[in-house]
Parts: structure tokens; sequence; C-alpha cells
């Protein structure tokens, strides 16, 4: 009995501490309990449902599909007109990329002599405005419930808003394989880059939801809606590809250089923003990088089904291709 | 305590709990890889707006200028035909109105130009535009007599490229190689772009390896007008100089940077090896002491290191001899035969030809020993590689086509081309520092 006393009385010494402890446990339980609720919403977002990284390397994709033709490699065309691409519109207003007015060079007023260099006379320095892109921060995608209805859903509601003569024509990834003859050719190869880059997509998407369904998200107009939206940024992403000249020679031949470029793109195809998520230390080829996307603007609208203020793309640029 | 340890472990789980999956969110970004598409900075260079009208001269002109720029392997000259609208036509070469009509075409850069002449004078303006940020880089203005005309282009082209790449590039150089078209191996130099070739030596024998000095106003080089190989140092303008003659082999002379002094290759003493000697021609400190042929030195561009070659392995190989101390270190160590190495401009760097499997091929080797590439392959023998004085380039003799022949390509190893045609065979070329000279000379 006096043990038992003495038990208790140990006991009436940590039951302060044993309650707090006790309701931190029960507190982080709840949350986790909550988390474990909204998680398939969440991974319904087809960020996680994707691996993290797609290779696009035109000479890689004719290695990595063998149920499609081979692609040929890609080839630098002799003249850039086959690059040509729209003529892009002016920038939206967040985007402040205006020529500075130059000064006119001073004419040298001395009589030449033949002896001597005609010294030109240099213009004031002109200091290109540089373009600061706002780095949007990636927002942290929150658990919606409109995400848990299916995609087919919202795009019937869609409809009802907007007209479908106005869409952009996008058609789904199944149908997009088959109907890229029917895409105006933009230069060599780049059918086959983008159904290949579709296909890989299409056999990831696959895969994930084989591994692992519960990632993938329910139904299958989630998948779809996740392809739609990689297909696109596939898109531009090539896009941008076809635009960037990158000389070795400026670069020094460092072909370890590697660099993440994001930019954003409003439902016309405007772009919206850019920014660097990782420069590679090599000022060229940043810049040779940015101005590929600039010239790229403006791009392909957003996909029918594709219902998002703006699309984010996120670029591993690197040299490595070069000298293949 | 423990109270304080069990809120601490508390809370860290919660914020374990609670931000994780934002943390997850953030790392999950579909990153796509892409690669360059085209290797050169596409450029536009429409004709020039000529005053009074010449349709032939505006079209010269710009021909001129883009030839220069695409000689460097920077640039990707874009074809006229694709032009939207041209400065010579519209009349405006100070602004571009519509910078969309450029980057559409794919041009990152576009130049203007405008000429007025006026009998034996020009006046030119000549403006670097960048289409993408919609801003111009350069504009010049430019007077002088119409024989400059290309001169004065070539300067614009420099500055464009200083403008781009941080260098003054290599148009006001020269190249000095050796030629047998006489019937004797003559010393010849021409421009970079292999044009306006000058006959240097009339020895009527064999005239070898000439070496440009670093204000590149001497030439020193090998002949044996005199039956035996001896070594002429001579000014480029007057040709006046000196002779350094001894006993046995005097070759390979290679000037010192910054110094009117060079190092060659004698064996006066039995044994070839490597000597300085004074610009006058006079006998200087023995550099190299190891049996064995030592011979092409080649200098870094501060001085204090020099390559040169050594059998003293057995085979012949290029070795780093320190100026200071004196010490010397083996650096080829791949294939049996490596010779005729050339210092980078940057430093960085040694070009040499490599024998491998009865294959002379021209490889890049940095000082260290490490990151060794071979910019020629399968494409006859390949010799002299020399270095251009910004380091972009590299001229080489190659037997690809039958005879020797000059050739260039980037330091690479990318658009190799020939870079001349004369009679006869050219082998030996060397690549001069910078030209300090004059428009009209």
């Amino acid at each position: 009995m006096q043990e038992n006393t003495y038990l208790m009385q140990g006991m009436d010494n940590e039951f302060r501490p044993m309650t707090i402890t006790m309701v931190i446990s029960m507190v982080c339980h709840v949350l986790l309990a909550a988390i474990l609720i909204y998680a398939p919403i969440s991974r319904q977002q087809p960020d996680f449902a994707m691996p993290s990284v797609i290779h696009v390397s035109m000479v890689t994709l004719a290695e990595t599909e063998p149920e499609i033709e081979a692609v040929p490699e890609p080839v630098i065309p002799d003249d850039l007109e086959s690059l040509a691409v729209s003529a892009p519109e002016d920038f939206p207003e967040d985007e402040p990329v205006k020529p500075e007015p130059v000064p006119e060079p001073e004419p040298v007023k001395d009589t030449p002599d033949p002896d001597v260099i005609p010294e030109p006379v240099k213009p004031e320095p002109v200091k290109p405005e540089p373009v600061k892109p706002e780095p949007e921060k990636p927002e942290p995608v929150k658990p919606r419930p409109e995400k848990t209805e299916p995609v087919a859903k919202k795009i019937v509601d869609n409809k009802k808003v907007v007209p479908r003569k106005k869409r952009p024509r996008f058609k789904k990834p199944a149908k997009i394989i088959a109907d890229t003859k029917l895409v105006k050719p933009r230069g060599p190869s780049r059918e086959e880059i983008i159904k290949n880059a579709i296909a890989n997509i299409r056999k990831d998407v696959k895969a994930a939801s084989g591994n692992n369904d519960g990632l993938a998200g329910p139904g299958l107009a989630g998948k779809e809606a996740s392809a739609l939206l990689n297909v696109y940024q596939v898109n531009l992403a090539v896009r941008v590809e076809r635009n960037w000249a990158f000389s070795t020679q400026m670069a020094g031949d460092d072909k370890d250089l590697e660099g993440i470029i994001g930019f954003s793109v409003m439902p016309s195809g405007q772009l919206k923003n850019i920014w660097f998520e990782k420069k590679s230390g090599n000022s060229y080829m940043d810049e040779s990088i940015r101005k590929a996307v600039v010239k790229s603007n403006p791009f392909q609208a957003h996909p029918r089904g594709l219902f998002k203020p703006h699309v984010e793309v996120y670029l591993r640029y690197t040299p490595k291709g070069l000298n293949k | 305590m423990k109270k304080n340890t069990i809120i601490i472990t508390g809370t860290a789980i919660f914020f374990f709990l609670f931000c994780f999956p934002f943390f997850a969110m953030s790392a999950g970004k579909n990153v796509i890889t892409i690669n360059p598409f085209l290797r050169k900075m596409p450029i536009a260079v429409p004709h020039f707006k000529s005053v009074p009208d010449n349709a032939e001269l505006s079209e010269n002109c710009a021909a001129i200028l883009s030839d220069t720029l695409e000689f460097t392997g920077y640039f990707k000259i874009l074809k006229q035909a694709a032009f939207p609208d041209s400065p010579h036509i519209t009349g405006k070469i100070d602004s571009v109105a519509d910078f969309g009509q450029w980057t559409a075409i794919g041009a990152d850069y576009l130049i203007t130009g405008g000429i007025k002449t006026n009998g034996k004078l020009f006046e030119m303006e000549l403006r670097l535009f960048d289409t993408v940020k919609q801003t111009m880089l350069i504009g010049k203005r430019y007077k002088g007599w119409t024989v400059d005309r290309e001169k004065t282009i070539r300067r614009f082209c420099s500055e464009v490229i200083h403008h781009l790449t941080g260098s003054w590039g290599f148009f006001d150089s020269r190249i000095a190689f050796v030629s047998n078209g006489t019937g004797n191996k003559e010393i010849y130099t021409c421009d970079f772009n292999g044009k306006s070739i000058k006959k240097f030596t009339t020895h009527k024998s064999i005239t070898l390896t000439p070496s440009w000095s670093s204000d590149a106003k001497w030439l020193a080089y090998t002949s044996y007008a005199k039956g035996n190989p001896d070594i002429y140092i001579k000014k480029l303008r007057d040709k006046y100089g000196s002779v350094f003659s001894r006993n046995g082999t005097n070759a390979t002379p290679a000037w010192v940077p910054g110094k009117f002094m060079l190092a060659a290759s004698l064996s006066f003493s039995g044994d070839q090896d490597i000597y300085l000697l004074t610009g006058k021609g006079k006998l200087g400190k023995r550099l190299t002491r190891k049996w064995g042929i030592d011979t092409s030195p080649a200098f870094s561009p501060d001085g204090t290191k020099m390559a040169f070659v050594s059998s003293r392995a057995g085979s012949p190989q290029i070795y780093i001899y320190d100026m200071r101390s004196g010490k010397v270190e083996r650096l080829t160590f791949d294939g049996r035969y490596n010779t005729q190495p050339d210092w980078s401009p940057k430093g960085n760097e040694i070009v040499y030809s490599a024998l491998n499997r009865s294959r002379i091929d021209i490889c890049v080797i940095g000082v260290n020993g490490r990151n060794m590439r071979k910019l020629t392959r399968n494409s006859g023998k390949n010799e002299s590689p020399s270095w251009a004085p910004d380091g972009s380039m590299i001229v080489f003799s190659s037997n690809r086509e039958g005879p020797n022949r000059i050739y260039i390509m980037t330091a690479f190893g990318t658009d190799q081309r020939r870079l001349l045609v004369l009679p006869g065979q050219q082998s030996s070329p060397a690549w001069s520092p910078r030209l300090v000279q004059k428009i009209s000379d």
C-alpha cells in the first residue's frame, strides 16, 4: 500500500507534463489525419503525378521511342527562314522592355588625314534598361474543392462561358498524335519532336498511374488534364528551344553549364513574366536563353480544357546538346 | 528542464507535420530540359544606304561586313531575301521602326550602315542593334579615304566583337606562312582572311618556321640561305635585321612576350638545347640542359613559362619550362609523338600536333595536362597549329585535299575551312598578334 501510494505520488508529480504531451500528441494526430484526408486531392496535381524532369533533347527523343518511326537528327537549316515565328506583339504592361532613346554619334569634324586613323567618335554609352522580371513565387498548391470534380465536367461548364469558336484548338493528347500531320510544319522534325514528347508524357502518365493509383488521382479525366497541361508545357519548351541560339565559342566550351529559367504564359499565349530559378553562372548563356523566351512570344494560346490564369514553364537549359 | 524539452519536441513535430506537404509541393515543379538549336548568333546585315545612290557599293559594303563577321564563327548571317524592310530602301539607318519584324525572322542582332562618298573621301555610319532588347548597342561614324573602306568596316567589326565577347578580335592581324609556289620555300604574309598576300622573303632557299614578335613588328625565321640553318630576325617594314649563325642547327625561333628577345633551338654545343637570344642576334642564357633534342619553344602570354618539345623520354613530347625556377614538367603523355606547341593567348591551353596511329591531328590540352581534346579527325595530316590573337580561332596546315594548304577553325574545332589558294604547297602558319597599324599603311 505504501508502495502504491508512492507510485501514485510519483504520478501526481508527472501528471502535468504527461497531460501536455498527450495534448500535443492529439493535436499532431488530428493534423496528420487532416493531411491524410486532403492529401489525395493534392496528389491530383499533375506535378506529383509526373516525373520531375522530362528530357526533350531533340537527339535523345529519337532514341527513346522505338514504337515511333526513327526521327532524323535535327538539322540546322542553312537559312533561318524556317525559324521564323509570327511577329511578337507588345509585352504586357508588367514586362517593361522599352528601348531607350539612342544618342546620335557626334560627327568627326577633323579633315581625314591619310596617315592618321580617323578616330571614331564614341557615342554615349547606351545603357540598356535591364529587364528585371519579378520572380513570381510559385504558389503553394492548396487543396481546392473544385479540383475533386472531374475535369470533363469543368469543360462542360466552361462551354457556357466561352464560345467554342473562340477557343484555341488543342486536342486531347491521344488525338494530337494522330493529327500532327495536319499541323502546319514550322521547321524540320518539329512534329516528330512534339509527337515524341507527347508519347513520352503519355507513357509517364501511364507508368505513374500504374505504379501508384493513389498518386494519379481519381478518374481518367484527372490524368488527361494533367497530360494536357504537360503537352502544352512541352509545346512551349520546344518553341523556346527552336529560338535558342547559343554560340559555343562565347560560352567557352563549358558543357557543364546549367540553369533553370521560368516563365509564365497567359491564356492568350502572351508572355506574362520571366524569371531565373537558377542562373548558370555564365551571363552570356543566361542572356541567350532569356532572348529565346522573348523571341518566342507570343506563344500558342492555352488549349481548350486548361483553365488556369497562367501556365508556368520551367526550362533547364544546358549546352550539352552541342557538337553531338 | 524536462518540461521545456517536451515543448520543444512537440513544436518540432508539429512544424514538421504541418509544413512538410508545402515543401513537397514547391519541389514538385515540372522542369523540361532543352538544348540550343543554333550554335551561332543570328545577325542581319542589310545593304547599306549609299549617298549618292550606288546599289553596287551598298551591297559590297554589306557583303564585306557580313563576311568579316561570319569568318569569326560567332555569327550566322541571315539571308537578305528574308529581311522585312531594308534600311537602304527606307532610308532609315539610325533607328529601327519595328524590331519585331527582325526577331520574327530569327535575328538577335541587326547592323545598319550608311556610306556617303565624296570623291576619294567617304563618311560611314554603322550601328549595331539588339533586336530583342530593342536597343542600339554601338553607333560609330567614320571618315576616311575610299581605299580604306574595307579596313574601316573591319574596325567596326572589332567593335562588335569587343562588345559581344570582351576581346577585340583578330581583324587587324596577319598570318605568316611558308609557300613553295616559286620553287623555293619562302615566307609570305596575308590578312587574317587570306587576302592581300605578300611575299616576305626572297632567299631562294629553304625558309621555315616564321615567328612574330609580340608587337608584330618583327619576324624571326630559319633559313638555309647560306647553306646552314640560321636564324634571321627581320623587321617587317624595311626587312632590316640580323642573322644568328652558329655551327649546327639554329632553328625554331620564338619571341619572348613583351621583350626584344627570343628563344631558339641550337646545337652548336653538340646537344640540341634551347637558348635565349637577343633581338640583335646575340647568344643569351641556356635554358634546357637535358640530353636529347629540345626544340619548338612557345611562351605563355606572361612569359613566365615556356612549352617545348623534347625527346628526353625517348619520343618527342611536350614539356613546360618554368622561366623562374628552371623546373621542367612533362605535359603530354598520350601518343608517342606530340610536337609544335603553341600557347593560347588566354594562357590556359596549349595547342599542338599529335601523331597517333599514323594520323597527325591537332589537339588542345590544358596547361595542367587535363582536358585534352582532338580538334581534327580523319582529315589527312594536320600540323603547325597557331592561335589567333584573341584565342578564338586556330590556323594550321593540312593535306586533307592533297597538297599542304593553310586551314583555319574555331578553337573548338568547328568551321574548318581552307584559308587561301596559292600555287605550290603551304605550311608552318603563324598568326600574328594584333597589329597596331594605321588605316593607311
